[in-house]
């Protein structure tokens, strides 16, 4: 591969704009010196014209070049034809040497903007050899006299012109080249600020996924410490109580042994609504699609599931959409009211998994949905699974929760 | 009684000066259950229960019918040790024996410093075990 390296588009566009207006610069020294050359009968003059309408054709290989992408040629081919140039005229015309110098340079200098370091290398040195050849015909004793065939006021205004359009040129397409540059530089930028932004939103989930740990480390101890554990330690004294009436011979009442009987099935109840909350068992042992229509039976609403049965998950994908199913259907038994109903639809499509659950009820307005304990640990399971979670709403006209799971392989269903 | 501070009925209290009790815990079924090791308790008497510490205060402050505090740690608003810390303050010289279902090494160490006479561990509560610790603090055991 030719091209240079880390050049995009629009760079590519611009050098090939540049190589446009140098051709049209070629044709037009080319047509004018042969016009001249007409005009005073001059037949270095002829010659010269015919010389720099060649090397203008040599230039044409460029653009086939540059539409290639082969921006490396299309320089060698645009360099070939400046030096010609300037090689003819300083050979016919020594006097406008030290303005040949420009196209010496004008190659140079657009490689220097658009080339890797090793073609550049072979560009200078290529260069060299062309500088050595200009100052030898330029400082050279004997000339053409091709100058002296126009007006020297002519000649000079001649070379004016070509030296303020070659600056025009040059300094233009540094300037294009620079003004890329910075463009690229800033896309840079911005897709290094978005990066950090984006590495700042993972920590502040991250930090929130550990926060949302411990919280729930609390919150369970909270649960069993006021809960199973005081009725066992109720039970504990009430049987040592009962041993030490055993032991008196004083009678134990039905009522007493009731009390105890109560007390060790709530603590039973209390354990095992603790354990579903922690992790559900139903998932663990009969799969996502179970769970969720358990957790659908027993929503206080009526909710309708959707399973495709093409889908078969890994066990942190099924853990992340149950949880974030249960929240938006606790939220529906919380905030939708109690005429709403609801559809969880869990389906395969164009190889991702779409995951939603969409209610009738109140609905609300969106910003409200925001930033609820809830509603911030499923936007972090999601994000955890590189999914997108997306809520819509609107008073009246209720809320709906989407997910999209990127590139989730999906069970193939043997249809034998 | 303010903040579910409540009195038990007066039972028929024998001349023989029985100890009277009261129980602050948040948590009914300890609550019943601590009632019934205390009426199984001879000598000791149950003259009400409170639910927090700041009802635990209020029937404290105005009650001169109370001997000894069962008070429960871990209390909805105010500590047991903070409950019993200021009932020093006050002056109060009631027996005021803590009670947890921790164990009394992860209390925290300022927690007998001031007020409090005694720890039980919920779970060993006996008959005998309420007697003992009104005996350690009234008679030295």
């Amino acid at each position: 591969m030719t091209r240079a390296v880390g050049l995009d588009r629009e760079s590519i566009a611009e050098l090939r704009a540049q190589f446009r207006t140098e051709q049209i610069a070629s044709w037009i020294a080319g047509g004018g010196v042969l016009f001249l050359a007409v005009v005073f009968t001059e037949p270095w003059g002829l010659l010269l014209g015919v010389c720099i309408a060649v090397m203008a054709l040599v230039r044409l290989p460029a653009f086939t070049a540059i539409d290639r992408d082969d921006v490396v040629g299309a320089l060698w081919w645009s360099a070939a034809g400046t030096w010609g140039i300037a090689l003819i005229v300083a050979a016919v015309l020594p006097g406008a040497t030290p303005i040949m110098i420009l196209n010496l340079i004008g190659p140079l200098v657009t490689g220097a903007i658009y080339l890797d370091a090793r073609s550049m290398r072979r560009l200078i040195g290529a260069g060299v050899v062309v500088a050595v050849g200009l100052g030898a015909l330029g400082f050279r004793s004997s000339s053409t006299g091709a100058e002296n065939a126009l007006p020297a006021w002519l000649f000079q205004l001649i070379m004016i012109v070509y030296l303020a359009v070659h600056v025009m040129v040059m300094s233009g397409s540094v300037s294009v080249a620079n003004r890329v540059r910075i463009a690229t530089l800033e896309a840079v930028v911005d897709a290094n600020d978005a990066l950090r932004s984006a590495d700042a939103d993972l920590r502040e989930s991250r930090r929130r996924v550990i926060s949302a740990g411990d919280r729930e480390r609390v919150r369970l101890e909270r649960n069993i410490h006021d809960g199973a554990q005081q009725r066992l330690v109720a039970l504990a004294v009430q049987l040592q109580l009962a041993s030490q009436f055993a032991r008196n011979g004083t009678p134990i009442t039905p009522e007493q042994l009731d009390a105890m009987h109560t007390e060790s099935r709530e603590a039973i109840a209390e354990l095992r609504e603790l354990a579903r909350g922690i992790y559900p068992s139903v998932l663990t042992e009969r799969g996502l699609e179970d769970a969720l229509r358990s957790v659908a039976r027993r929503s206080p609403n009526p909710v309708e599931v959707v399973y495709d049965d093409q889908v078969d998950l890994p066990t942190d994908d099924a853990a992340a959409i149950y949880f974030i199913c249960l929240e938006a259907l606790q939220n529906i038994a919380k905030h939708a009211g109690p005429d709403a109903s609801a559809r969880l639809t869990l389906e395969a499509r164009d190889g991702d998994l779409h995951v939603s659950i969409v209610d009738d009820g109140l609905g609300c307005n969106p910003a409200e949905i925001g930033r609820s304990r809830g509603v911030v640990n499923m936007i972090d399971r999601a994000s955890a699974l590189g999914a997108d979670l997306t809520f819509e709403s609107e008073p009246g006209r209720g809320t709906s929760v989407c997910m999209v799971l990127p590139d989730r392989p999906i069970a193939t269903v043997d249809a034998t | 009684m303010a903040d579910g501070a409540t009195s038990t009925p007066a039972t028929p209290v024998p001349r023989t000066d029985p100890i009277r009790v009261f129980v602050v815990d948040d948590h009914p079924a300890f609550l019943r259950t601590v009632e019934s090791v205390i009426a199984a308790t001879p000598g000791f008497v149950l003259v009400g229960t409170a639910d927090s510490g700041g009802a635990a205060l209020t029937a404290l402050r105005t009650r001169s019918d109370i001997d000894m505090v069962l008070l429960d740690v871990y209390l909805p608003d105010l500590s047991g040790v903070e409950v019993a810390r200021r009932r020093a303050d006050e002056g109060a010289t009631t027996t005021v024996v803590l009670m947890s279902t921790i164990d009394p090494a992860d209390l925290p160490g300022h927690a007998f410093e001031r007020g409090v006479a005694g720890f039980l561990s919920k779970e060993l509560l006996t008959t005998r075990a309420l007697r003992g610790a009104w005996d350690v603090a009234n008679n030295g055991g």
